[in-house]
């Protein structure tokens, strides 16, 4: 039976990936953009503070001292909208920079597919952080996601660890600066 | 009738597409699927001829001219992954690696058939035969269409059309097939008819896709400060790197 809906499967995931074969690619310009200025421009799209303002615990605290609950109520939905669209904007982005990296690597010579592999799981890890999130945003106050941090902070340990071996391999090889061809 | 109508027009669909692709000097760019069509229209004729005047042959035909056509069919795919990744040499080692992967998946799904005692090939029916080389068919189509879509390779209007075509063929037959091995002969009838309309829609799409040649369009130029792939790599891992701190930051109590 197993084997049955496995063969079904297949046929089902080739239907699936021909509609979105047929659905039609992104128009090929995302990567023509230089990854460290496209970096520089991600970085300032939001300030670091006014994101940990969005989800810490002090302005609540003060609403809820104040006492007033259609404030609440107010408080409440504009921190949610601002922190989804964070949220939504930091996820964009990934994609941006994922698509970015796919577009200058398919035409690389030395194109390593355990490394493709390896930077497409920190990509699905972050997408699925950001996933997080967003659920964890709808379902609980911005301000209330002690728990989460503590996930995010293990993966970042964990993120880190795997990056610091990248980092050694990127620094052994001299920055060449040219148009390219 | 509607049997004879749905043969006689896939043998004159097939005829556009070979008269279209002569005319439009689209042999010598995909010759493997022009083979594979010129080779289906024999097969219908052949098949045509037995299932009309020797019908005794007919399933000894059939089987044996699905084969025929199953290999060639191999060199479609083939041909997708060396015109599709032409100008892409590390998306088309990526493309080697997961083909390599389907083929290791199918190989130990055949060692491990045959290690409960049945020999795998005794096992073996024509049809299941047919279902299993299918399937790897179908499994090799989704490695490639994944590489493409995962990076984003420009595809001509062409050979999306023979994609599309070949796929949704090799999907319809791996469907078809799996319910026949498992309810048997229930399942033939309104399905003959439905496979039939899905092949001939088939034929209507490279027809439309198949009509003139078109070049692939070319990739826009990634222009980066660092064209080293590892630099690449490392640059776009410290993008990831930023976003997650910035995460992090945003929820850290």
């Amino acid at each position: 039976m197993i084997a049955f809906y496995a063969c079904l499967g297949v046929g089902m995931t080739l239907f699936v990936l021909l509609f979105f074969l047929g659905a039609g690619q992104a128009p090929d310009d995302g990567g023509a953009e230089p990854l460290d200025l496209a970096g520089e421009r991600r970085a300032a799209s939001c300030p670091p503070e006014i994101v940990q303002r969005v989800f810490s615990p002090q302005d609540s605290e003060y609403v809820a001292r104040v006492g007033t609950p259609r404030l609440e109520r107010f408080y409440l939905s504009e921190r949610r909208r601002v922190a989804l669209n964070w949220i939504r904007r930091t996820s964009t982005e990934l994609s941006q920079v994922m698509q970015a990296h796919v577009r200058a690597a398919r035409a690389k010579q030395d194109l390593n597919p355990a490394t493709e592999a390896k930077v497409f799981l920190q990509y699905l890890r972050l997408r699925c952080l950001c996933g997080l999130l967003l659920i964890a945003t709808l379902v609980v106050r911005p301000s209330s996601l002690q728990e989460l941090a503590i996930y995010a902070s293990e993966l970042s340990r964990q993120l880190a660890s795997g990056e610091r071996g990248f980092e050694r391999v990127a620094r052994a090889v001299p920055t060449r600066v040219h148009s390219g061809t | 009738m509607l049997t004879e109508v749905i043969w006689w027009s896939g043998i004159l669909l097939e005829a556009v597409i070979a008269v279209r692709g002569l005319r439009g000097k689209l042999f010598s760019h995909y010759p493997a699927f022009y083979l594979y069509l010129v080779s289906v229209v024999f097969v219908e004729i052949a098949r045509f001829y037995t299932y009309h005047w020797m019908l005794g042959i007919y399933p000894h035909v059939y089987w044996n001219t699905q084969f025929v056509s199953l290999v060639i069919g191999c060199a479609v795919i083939s041909e997708i992954y060396r015109v599709g990744l032409k100008g892409f040499p590390g998306t088309a080692r990526m493309a080697r690696n997961l083909l390599w992967f389907v083929f290791a998946l199918v190989f130990a799904k055949a060692i491990a058939t045959s290690a409960d005692g049945v020999s795998w090939w005794k096992a073996l029916t024509a049809m299941k035969l047919e279902r299993d080389l299918r399937i790897v068919q179908a499994g090799s189509l989704i490695a490639l269409v994944a590489v493409f879509l995962a990076y984003a390779i420009p595809l001509s209007r062409n050979l999306k059309g023979i994609i599309a075509g070949y796929g949704i063929f090799l999907g319809t037959s791996v469907f078809q097939l799996t319910v026949m091995v498992h309810l048997g002969a229930a399942f033939r009838g309104a399905w003959d008819y439905l496979r039939s309309a899905m092949y001939l829609f088939v034929l209507i799409l490279w027809v439309a896709s198949l009509w003139n040649y078109q070049e692939a369009p070319r990739p826009a130029h990634t222009i980066t400060l660092d064209e080293d792939y590892k630099m690449l790599v490392a640059g776009t891992r410290k993008q990831f790197q930023k976003t997650r701190l910035a995460l992090g930051k945003a929820v850290r109590p």
